[in-house]
């Protein structure tokens, strides 16, 4: 209520118009929305809009029931003036009158002589009641003025805003006793841009500037969150938010703000992040879990051929005469296979480890071949062959390769999954990348399976939907989740023939363009 | 082993992974075996020679068709080849399967060579014997195909265990054309005992009860446990 209070006081005609407005208010916002405390905060950054869209109307309301009042005793004041003057200019002409002439004029000059200085005491007396009414309305004006700020600053600082005021020309900062407090910084002390800017963590300190750099150049409003200097143990996030400065004067540029600490909320979203990449994690193990009797094939088979190679070398050294050129060939397929069982290892090594998102130039080509790589032995256990029809050049994309290939080793076992559902002997998998018109290169994973029911359309990608005997229902999920992460889209779809299709897309890197 | 002007036995080699492939073959020749390796199962159907004496190794986890269905085509295709099973996942389940369907080992890559060289002897060796036992069967099932029908019939009574007497009363002739039945099938079989005779009739598959069929029950292939 504090905050609908304060914009009433902007009211100045009179009480009922006040009430009036107030009972309006009322009727608009349920009191309740911010009469709770606990709800002050999340109300006020709701209320923050609608706060300066109805603040600057309702101020200019009451300016222009002020300027009636100006206008009428401005005028009382003009109509007084001229007449005090004609009066004073009467009274000097008849002074300087002969005694004979004014002798000849007779009773008409003392006439007019007394109505002159009444005209005078008149116009004066005009004159003093339009001061005094003009100087009670100021101290109305003022006094409601005073109010007002109390009101506002009052507001922001029980629901936990600092405000602030800028002036780009004098580089001095004016701040709230409360924004003092949520910024840390000694009162009294007074403040230039720079003295904020030097509270800010030194890792977001640059990016803070370069918002409120643009934001300046633009003479647009800006919305930052940064990490405070860590004073004590708490690190501490702060929301500083600013509307486009209204200019008095084309020189001096001036912004006002808010300032508010979002520490809770922050660490909250911090949270939620690292409990979603260790959900992507588990999942991502889970399916290696599925994937681990392929992978044993798949290790296991360069490590016959080292096996059968480094024996048939110790055969080939017991014979003469030395067949040099086998056994420099037994030599050279032994390290070439070694290297191959290394690249298995490497590659679930970095599947199974828990990393924060890592973006780098990828090829989403070779990203698809090593998650091919890494399913081709299951594929094959299942009787599922797989097809690949690849854009003939390097995709070039910013990605995590281990998040790409969870996304993709997903696909491919939901395909081998659906497929045998159906228990069909033929099983097939189509693999495609393309290049989509608008910038997007996409993969599209494609099986023969069942297909999916219209219903399960619309939940398909919601955690928890599954429709496979036991089946968790957060594969699909996450990896939605992660393909937005890489500023791509998700999408299903039935094959016109059998089976169904899943794609995601993921922003191209132009090369040379940019 | 046998003397016979017959073709050097070989290995043939079935893995889809050319690596292993090559590795495998390398080994097998510098153990002195002749490999013939193929890369996948349905080059090997193209190329396999079934008079072409050896065992094979196969890949169980092949993609185009797996070792275990290659090792039914075979049998169906009446090729009694010994077969090695290799590998790289250790399933039981398909261990079983291919045992079950005759295979002589089943080993887990990545396999020693100890083991697989054993493996091959006795797979060429039991080939062998199988091909030595096949021609030796031919031979008496052409020398039986020499009886006429009253000496098939005499011979099933004798290996019956019964008397000249009671043969002659069974088939309603005097003992003495039995005595020369006998005498003939002796002659023509090359046998000069009655125990040989006996012997030859269980080889020949050919069951002592009373049965009106003309032409025994004859097993083509014997049994691959011999004594």
């Amino acid at each position: 209520m504090c905050v609908l209070a304060a914009e009433d006081e902007f009211l100045l005609s009179g009480r009922e118009a006040r009430w009036g407005r107030v009972a309006l208010e009322r009727r608009i916002v349920p009191a309740g929305a911010l009469s709770s405390a606990g709800d002050a905060a999340s109300a006020v950054s709701a209320r923050e809009t609608d706060f300066f869209t109805e603040h600057y109307p309702s101020r200019n309301e009451s300016r222009s029931a002020v300027h009636k009042r100006q206008l009428f005793t401005e005028t009382l004041i003009a109509l007084a003036i001229p007449l005090i003057a004609l009066s004073t200019l009467q009274l000097l002409k008849f002074s300087t009158i002969s005694t004979v002439e004014s002798f000849a004029y007779g009773e008409w000059v003392k006439y007019s002589h007394t109505a002159a200085v009444l005209i005078i005491l008149a116009a004066a007396t005009l004159a003093f009641v339009a001061f005094g009414i003009e100087s009670r309305r100021r101290r109305r004006v003022e006094d409601a003025l005073f109010r007002t700020q109390e009101h506002v600053l009052l507001s922001a600082e029980a629901t936990d805003v600092g405000l602030w005021e800028w002036n780009s020309a004098t580089d001095d900062f004016q701040i709230s006793g409360h924004g003092r407090e949520l910024l840390r910084l000694p009162s009294r002390a007074a403040l230039t841009l720079n003295s904020i800017l030097d509270a800010v963590h030194p890792d977001d300190r640059s990016a803070t500037e370069q918002v409120i750099d643009r934001a300046l150049r633009s003479s647009a409003g800006f919305d930052v969150e940064f990490r405070l200097c860590p004073i004590g143990g708490r690190i501490r996030w702060i929301r500083l938010r600013s509307r486009p400065a209204h200019e008095s004067d084309a020189h001096v540029n001036y912004m006002t703000g808010t300032i508010l600490d979002v520490t809770d909320r922050s660490e909250m979203k911090l949270e939620i992040e690292r409990q979603r990449e260790s959900l992507a994690h588990l999942t991502r193990v889970g399916m290696i879990g599925k994937l681990s009797s392929a992978l044993a094939h798949e290790l296991n088979q360069p490590l016959t051929a080292i096996m059968s190679n480094a024996q048939a070398a110790q055969r080939i050294i017991t014979k003469l005469p030395l067949d040099m050129n086998e056994l420099k060939s037994a030599i050279s397929d032994i390290i070439q296979d070694d290297a191959r069982a290394g690249d298995v290892i490497r590659h679930l090594r970095g599947m199974l480890k828990n990393n924060a998102d890592f973006f780098e130039e990828l090829d989403l080509n070779a990203i698809v071949a090593s998650a091919l790589e890494l399913t081709q032995g299951d594929l094959v256990a299942r009787h599922i062959s797989v097809t690949t029809c690849l854009w003939k050049e390097p995709l070039l994309i910013k990605g995590d390769s281990v998040q790409l290939q969870q996304v993709l080793l997903n696909l491919f076992l939901n395909a081998a999954e659906a497929i045998s559902e159906l228990g069909r002997p033929a099983g097939s998998i189509t693999v495609t990348s393309t290049i989509l018109s608008d910038g997007y290169a996409s993969v599209g994973v494609s099986d023969n399976g069942p297909g999916i029911e219209s219903q399960s359309f619309a939940t398909l990608f919601d955690p928890f939907f599954s429709t496979k005997e036991g089946g968790m229902g957060l594969g699909l999920s996450i990896s939605r989740n992660l393909i937005l992460r890489h500023r791509g889209q998700m999408w299903a779809a039935n094959n016109p023939e059998r089976g169904a299709s899943f794609y995601f897309s993921v922003p191209l890197v132009r090369s040379g363009a940019q | 082993m046998s003397a016979q002007p017959e073709p050097n036995p070989c290995v043939y080699i079935v893995d889809d992974d050319q690596r292993v492939l090559t590795a495998l073959s390398r080994l097998l020749s510098s153990a002195g075996y002749d490999v013939r390796a193929f890369n996948s199962p349905v080059e090997f159907l193209r190329g396999h020679d079934p008079d072409q004496p050896g065992c094979a190794i196969l890949d169980i986890g092949m993609s185009e068709i797996d070792g275990l269905t290659l090792q039914e085509k075979l049998l169906s295709g009446g090729v009694k080849r010994p077969i090695i099973f290799l590998t790289a996942r250790n399933d039981a389940g398909s261990g079983v399967r291919a045992i079950k369907a005759g295979a002589l080992d089943y080993l887990t890559k990545p396999v020693q060579d100890t083991g697989l060289l054993n493996a091959v002897a006795k797979g060429i060796d039991t080939d062998l014997k199988l091909r030595q036992q096949h021609k030796q069967i031919q031979e008496l099932l052409s020398l039986y195909k020499r009886l006429t029908a009253r000496e098939v019939e005499v011979l099933r009574l004798v290996i019956r265990g019964l008397l000249n007497k009671q043969i002659a009363f069974e088939l309603g002739i005097v003992e003495k054309t039995v005595k020369v039945h006998r005498g003939h099938i002796m002659q023509k079989l090359q046998v000069h005992s009655v125990a040989a005779l006996v012997r030859l009739g269980e080889r020949l598959g050919i069951s002592g009860a009373a049965g009106n069929a003309a032409q025994p029950q004859l097993q083509l292939q014997p049994k691959m446990d011999h004594h």
